[in-house]
């Protein structure tokens, strides 16, 4: 099987402009949950910014691995993983499109270092009913 | 510097030097923008409008649950906020996706072109009715385009809109958007996107990275996306 570090040569994506900024007026990433935070109070010193986290999705299936050299901010690993979620479901729904539904695949969720954090299976993000009874 | 707007125009229309100083005068103010700014709010009350000098923009609307569509992108060249000029506030947000220099021109000296030139008025009207072509040649790749033709027919686009301004003298050229907004460009997730750009590389007709798209085969990548230039009007002709 193919490693992620083993990937072509080159990011396939500059690093994202949005982590490199922190201009008072620029977007942060998720402004709305951050927002909700600050809203809330619940929000760390520092801000909710500081608490941010960049995972990668490294995505395994029928066409072979597919690396993220972008990544993605987001506050935690349970956040990361329903990134994840709604990921695999975007993949899964252009392929039942073209008629083809194949569970055999997952998403690897790295940090910055390349060190795999969670792998979440295509299965985890359906819920598969199958057979011939009618509902 | 305003060069990239009168290029737009004239390659679809005549515009007399008067018309040219017209548009020159219009201008009241120069800004920059660093990237991923968010400088119109939706439903706040305008009175300029935008014309993008260099960099990337965009139209953009958030759903409650955080998702956001990306519904047009702009290049230099592109009077961005035009129809604020009638509407006087805008049902979407709009913000710079690359750092950006723009021109501001306020509603009222559009207001006096559209008194002292009515040519210059119809040329506006056309660019409206552009966005417009745009847009609706947007939803028809959201809603029956699959993925990756939707990924091949928006670089074919940007391939056209940024040559007609002189930004890509050849199929390969500059386009400085990340993955994200690729994928809410597209409707789909960024590890969709990701995916489908793969498949893409594969076929070997196109190639997308470190911002930089290269079009190596672009009458197959027009076919496959099913592009047809039509809806950008870029044929010359009077108005």
């Amino acid at each position: 099987m193919e490693h992620p570090t083993k990937g072509p040569p080159g990011p396939l994506f500059r690093n994202p402009r949005r982590t490199l900024q922190s201009a008072p007026q620029t977007e942060k990433p998720t402004t709305k949950a951050a927002n909700l935070e600050q809203l809330a109070g619940t929000a760390p010193a520092g801000g909710a910014y500081a608490v941010m986290a960049h995972f990668y999705f490294h995505l395994r299936n029928n066409i072979g691995l597919t690396r993220d050299d972008e990544g993605q901010e987001l506050p935690d690993l349970a956040a990361a993983r329903e990134y994840a979620i709604d990921n695999i479901r975007s993949v899964l729904g252009g392929e039942a499109r073209e008629g083809r539904i194949d569970l055999r695949g997952s998403i690897e969720i790295a940090d910055g270092g390349g060190s795999v954090l969670a792998v979440v299976s295509f299965s985890e993000a359906v819920d598969l009913q199958t057979g011939s009874d009618s509902p | 510097m305003i060069e990239p707007h009168l290029m737009k125009i004239r390659a679809r229309d005549e515009i007399s030097a008067e018309e040219e100083q017209a548009i020159r005068g219009a201008a009241a103010e120069y800004r920059d923008y660093p990237a991923n700014h968010v400088f119109i709010r939706a439903n706040e009350d305008l009175t300029c409008s935008t014309l993008l000098l260099e960099g990337l923009l965009c139209r953009f609307k958030d759903l409650s649950g955080g998702q956001r569509q990306i519904t047009e992108l702009h290049v230099p060249g592109d009077f961005a906020d035009l129809h604020s000029f009638t509407l006087k506030r805008l049902d979407h947000e709009m913000k710079t996706l690359t750092p950006c220099r723009v021109a501001l021109v306020p509603h009222d000296r559009l207001r006096a072109i559209t008194e002292e030139h009515p040519h210059l008025t119809r040329v506006y009207w056309f660019l409206t009715n552009l966005d417009a072509a745009i847009h609706r040649e947007w939803v028809t790749s959201l809603g029956q385009r699959r993925a990756m033709a939707r990924m091949a027919h928006l670089f074919c686009e940007l391939y056209e809109r940024l040559r007609i301004v002189g930004l890509a003298p050849r199929t390969t050229f500059a386009l400085d958007l990340t993955q994200e907004e690729l994928a809410q460009c597209l409707g789909v997730t960024p590890v969709h996107a990701n995916r489908s750009l793969k498949e893409l590389r594969a076929s070997g007709l196109l190639d997308f990275r470190n911002g930089l798209v290269e079009l190596r085969d672009l009458a197959a990548v027009q076919k496959l996306a099913d592009f047809d230039p039509g809806y950008l009007y870029l044929e010359h002709r009077s108005r």
